[in-house]
């Protein structure tokens, strides 16, 4: 049996909980938009169900761990094609061995849910650092980025402590979504700019002065673009304002 | 001077302050809502710039004017250089624009010496103040102590900054007195004394009540340039060794020797040292991460790296006596001494064999990489090395050799400790 939900965490929730619940095995777990190639297979659509969801977190957080539930989230967000049953064979492995789940560093589907969690993890540590806010003439922070993974939720929590009561809007225009901040509370919904947003007078002087110091800070003596490259690379430059 | 725009300035202070290493953001934990900005425990990197170093701190000099004339330094008096100074309001403005755009973690702030190390601390400490009094900017602070200062105005920083420095410059008084005849070591230990005792009470008292104020609360780290003078690698890690053990520093940076000025005290160098301060990195890593002491890493004998090896295969080539160890009943120390075992493949090591015991094809499914380990192990007795730990050309197996498509490829990996925040 395949398995469809709507996309959502809350939507991948509750279809492993009705599975473990119901002791049933599936062939597939489908996101709502992906028509599977497999005609005669049945596909059963499942109606995300916030409580169904909640029940199962608060299972996993009491008896597998927070770490588990972490993994489990941080996993999904990355966003890998396939990523659903590996999380239902960890949860299924969970089950069995309990709180040393993580442990279990060699079994593949820990290691697939590892390293995915890992991925998501790993690329919102970096835009913590690579995001680049432009202020709008109306004194919006605003930050247009392209992650692989979905982080913005990651991102909105660092950045609501770390710019204070200053408002912003994070822009993850490969999913078009957005989430905005008034100052006091951050919220996430889909996002798309009608035109594109006006940036503040002071606003082109400040880039021309970071990039000038960008480009002169550089000891010309140790030149080494390639080890630049590798920790910065070139997919992540689209927004960078030192290197546009 | 004063008609320098902002733009200029910055050229001038950011060149001015380029060859300090530090870079670290880490070590510091403040989170407050309603100013601007926070510390985070880990640090974190916004960029890298052309020579692949990352970039977390606005570092900038306050002003490039200098009364002292250190034959090494850029800023040096008798150098022919444009010079620019920073108000403090233009300090802080850059700091608090580039803070907010995320372009930066924190103020890196240093200066040359403009009239005498008090006038300099004054400044610099103004810019600060002005920062965290009056802008209530909560990003990380890293502020250079000018060598000579009053003890007054090195406590003052600490109540602001988050991490301090003073620079030892040169691996010995000799050497000091050679090429920065007006710098004295006396001066340069002495606020690291008093800053190691301030560090150490403010977090005896922290413990006592969250509300005791903070002194440095990321430590203080120091600086110094090899290959401007004679030292050993011995020496010059000895010295390292026992800032760590009796100034209780958190890093000291070491600062491949970039000929930025002619002087027949110097010596000739065709490009800066490079991999000889990457080998340094690697030993440091050995003595803060992998229990190793400066004296089983060199010896007077042996007072250099082998560049063609690193430190922890080089020692594990004089001690094989210690080989090969069993990873599913090493400790975990013993895991680090593994050539070829880092921090990380330690950890997922002794995590793993918990619940069940470890084969090769176990170890590679955790990561860990076997191409230098295989002939310092065995995992359930077996062992994969295709020639065993005593063999004469072990050394020779353990140099890889570079690769024919990509002659770069080896050098790539040269700095990757370098830039790794910890």
């Amino acid at each position: 049996m395949i398995f469809r939900y709507d996309g959502s965490y809350a939507g991948l929730l509750t279809v492993l909980q009705r599975l473990f619940a119901r002791r049933e095995t599936p062939d597939d777990i489908v996101r709502h938009e992906s028509e599977q190639a497999d005609l005669f297979a049945e596909v059963f659509p499942s109606n995300t169900e916030p409580e169904l969801a909640a029940r199962l977190n608060a299972t996993i957080r009491e008896h597998l761990g927070t770490e588990t539930a972490a993994n489990l989230r941080d996993a999904f967000l990355s966003d890998q094609p396939g990523i659903e049953m590996a999380l239902y064979r960890y949860l299924r492995l969970g089950w069995r061995v309990r709180r040393e789940l993580d442990r279990h560093l060699t079994d593949p589907e820990v290691a697939t849910v590892h390293r995915a969690a890992q991925r998501t993890r790993h690329e919102a540590h970096r835009f913590k650092g690579l995001l680049r806010f432009r202020e709008t003439d109306d004194g919006l922070l605003y930050a247009p980025f392209r992650p692989a993974a979905d982080i913005l939720a990651h991102l909105a929590a660092h950045f609501a402590i770390r710019l204070g009561d200053r408002r912003w809007l994070i822009h993850d225009v490969r999913r078009d979504l957005g989430a905005l901040y008034d100052g006091r509370h951050w919220a996430i919904g889909a996002l798309r700019l009608e035109t594109a947003p006006t940036f503040s007078a002071e606003e082109d002087e400040w880039q021309e002065l970071w990039r000038t110091f960008f480009h002169h800070i550089a000891i010309p003596e140790r030149a080494n673009p390639r080890l630049q490259k590798r920790f910065m690379p070139m997919k992540y430059w689209e927004f960078l304002v030192e290197k546009n | 001077m004063s008609d320098l725009t902002l733009q200029q300035k910055i050229t001038l202070l950011a060149e001015s302050a380029r060859y300090d290493a530090s870079c670290s953001s880490s070590g510091s934990d403040r989170r407050h809502s309603g100013a601007l900005g926070h510390a985070l425990p880990a640090g974190c990197c916004h960029s890298w710039s052309a020579d692949g170093r990352c970039i977390s701190l606005l570092k900038i000099l306050l002003s490039n004017a200098c009364v002292y004339d250190c034959a090494y330094c850029v800023n040096r008096r008798s150098n022919d250089l444009p010079r620019a100074t920073l108000s403090a309001g233009e300090v802080a403005e850059l700091a608090i624009n580039f803070y907010k755009r995320n372009y930066i973690e924190g103020l890196f702030l240093s200066s040359g010496v403009w009239r005498s190390p008090d006038e300099t601390m004054a400044r610099m400490l103004e810019a600060v103040r002005l920062l965290r009094d009056t802008h209530r900017f909560g990003g990380y602070i890293h502020l250079k102590v000018v060598p000579g200062a009053d003890p007054r105005l090195v406590e003052a920083a600490g109540r602001y900054a988050d991490r301090l420095s003073v620079n030892i410059e040169l691996p010995s008084e000799a050497s000091l007195k050679q090429l920065a005849p007006e710098k004295e070591r006396k001066a340069i230990l002495a606020p690291m004394g008093q800053m190691r005792e301030l560090i150490g009470e403010a977090r005896a008292e922290r413990k006592k009540s969250r509300k005791a104020p903070l002194f440095a609360p990321a430590g203080q780290s120091t600086q110094l340039i090899v290959g401007a003078s004679p030292e050993s690698d011995f020496q010059v890690l000895r010295l390292a060794e026992s800032l760590y053990r009796r100034m209780e520093l958190k890093r000291v940076y070491y600062s491949a020797f970039v000929p930025v000025c002619r002087d027949n005290r110097l010596p000739a160098l065709v490009e800066p040292p490079l991999l000889r301060e990457h080998r340094l990195y690697q030993a440091d890593w050995l003595l803060r991460f992998y229990g190793f002491a400066a004296a089983e890493l060199l010896d007077t004998e042996h007072a250099h790296f082998d560049l063609q090896l690193d430190p922890k295969a080089c020692w594990a080539l004089r001690h094989r006596e210690f080989f090969p160890v069993e990873v599913n009943r090493a400790d975990y120390s013993t895991l680090l001494r593994v050539p070829g075992i880092g921090v990380r493949s330690a950890q997922r090591i002794v995590q793993a064999r918990r619940v069940g015991p470890l084969d090769f094809d176990g170890l590679k499914k955790l990561g860990v990489v076997l191409k230098r380990a295989r002939y310092f192990v065995t995992a359930k007795g077996r062992y994969l090395g295709e020639t065993d730990v005593q063999s004469l050309d072990l050394k020779q197996r353990l140099i890889t050799p570079p690769e024919p498509v990509r002659p770069r490829a080896v050098q790539l990996d040269l700095f990757s400790a370098i830039s790794g925040e910890l």
